[in-house]
């Protein structure tokens, strides 16, 4: 018996056959239990690839002239980023909870939030899972959407939550938070989250919201990202 | 406002979309989650250097399962001795395949093929004995006739003669 392609069975999942080729592929999957079992483990793979973010490194290189915007909102914001340098605290972690992921804007729409790691001459976007020293410079920026506000809030490993600040947002665009974090020496997961509201939140609602597992607030887009720090 | 340099080949939308092909293609081939991972992400920035030819494409899916199995191969072919995972260390869920052969039968069927033939060979016999794909099929993704698929494929079938692998009675008894 010839067995289906590989990419014939990602053909069919996708829906990109025709009734006329999609009939001798369904009679075979009835008949075969060594391509059913593969087009089953195709949608294992797609059901597990749907829940995990889209790496940074894909997403769109800024063009010149959003450089050139991003530039331009750098020299206005250098006073507050001078001042607003936060140090991440935690302590040594045990058996650390994993950070879940909201599911909100996974696989499609816009990047909500993305980490960038700034060097000396240079920056570039981070992506989930991403390992780091401590002493690494993490700047984060936000797509607000049309929502009017956006909480910038971590946890650690341990679970702890640091909110650190609620700024009015800019409108649709990816915007740099006007300061940057410099990861401390703790090691494991460090999460960042973007919480997008329509009213200013109140911080005791974040800190809860943040604790829950998975990750709920009323009225609101949260988006978040995970590096690891060794 | 009009952004200068803005392209409308949404790669983005690409991933979500085919990120789970390619993803299953490099860890057949790779092994090594790491490895795959990391070839995932050169495959869909590689598309902004093909954006010309992938938008003369019909098939999404086919240009980038060719793309990502090129990527792949020309990984292997490059790196000298690089640590994989053993078998029976992969999570159940990378262990298991979506090809025609198991995860053991690719590993014999890749160092054979990279041993002793030609890298167009080595294509037409990935995408036959792997992926299970005609002989057609694989002159239609090479761009070459089926028949000189089979040429090559009888060519590397000649070099296992002597020795023949269990899995090749296989999937040929
Ligand atoms: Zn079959």
């Amino acid at each position: 018996m010839t067995h289906i392609s590989t990419l014939k069975l990602h053909q069919l999942r996708y829906g990109e056959l025709d009734a006329h080729a999609r009939a001798p592929l369904d009679a075979h999957l009835a008949a075969c239990a060594a391509c059913a079992a593969r087009l089953s483990h195709q949608d294992d793979t797609r059901a597990a690839f749907v829940r995990a973010p889209v790496p940074a490194a894909i997403l769109p290189r800024p063009t010149w002239w959003e450089r050139l915007g991003a530039l331009r909102a750098a020299l206005v914001l250098l006073p507050v980023l001078a001042a607003g340098l936060f140090v991440l605290r935690g302590v040594p972690t045990m058996g650390a909870p994993t950070v879940e992921a909201p599911t909100e804007r996974l696989k499609g729409g816009r990047p909500l939030l993305e980490a960038w790691v700034q060097t000396a001459d240079s920056a570039r976007p981070l992506y989930t899972g991403e390992r780091l020293r401590s002493g690494t410079r993490v700047q984060l920026k936000y797509d607000a959407g049309p929502h009017r506000f956006v909480t910038i809030a971590g946890r650690d490993a341990r679970g702890t939550v640091e909110v650190y600040g609620t700024l009015h947002a800019t409108g649709p665009g990816l915007t740099t938070a006007p300061f940057a974090l410099t990861l401390d020496d703790t090691k494991g997961e460090q999460a960042f989250f973007a919480i997008l509201t329509d009213t200013r939140p109140a911080p005791d609602a974040v800190q809860r919201a943040l604790k829950q597992s998975p990750i709920r607030m009323e009225d609101s887009e949260i988006a978040s990202v995970v590096l690891l720090k060794e | 406002m009009t952004r200068p340099g803005a392209d409308p080949l949404d790669i983005t939308a690409l991933y979500c979309r085919y990120g789970d092909l390619v993803l299953g293609r490099c860890r057949t081939l790779l092994r090594n989650e790491a490895d795959a991972q990391d070839a995932v992400q050169e495959v869909f920035l590689k598309l902004h250097r093909y954006r010309d030819s992938f938008r003369g494409e019909s098939s999404p899916s086919t240009f980038l399962f060719k793309i990502a199995t090129t990527t792949c191969l020309n990984r292997i072919r490059t790196r000298k001795r690089r640590p994989e995972d053993p078998v029976e260390e992969l999570p159940p869920a990378v262990e298991a395949t979506d090809s025609v052969l198991d995860r053991l039968a690719v590993r014999d069927l890749v160092e054979r093929l990279l041993a002793k033939q030609d890298e167009r060979t080595q294509d037409c016999v990935v995408y036959h004995y792997v992926d299970g794909m005609t002989h057609d099929e694989v002159g239609d993704i090479l761009g070459i006739s089926g028949a000189a698929v089979r040429k090559r494929i009888s060519t590397f079938r000649a070099s296992l003669r002597d020795a023949p692998p269990p899995w090749l009675a296989e999937i040929e008894p």
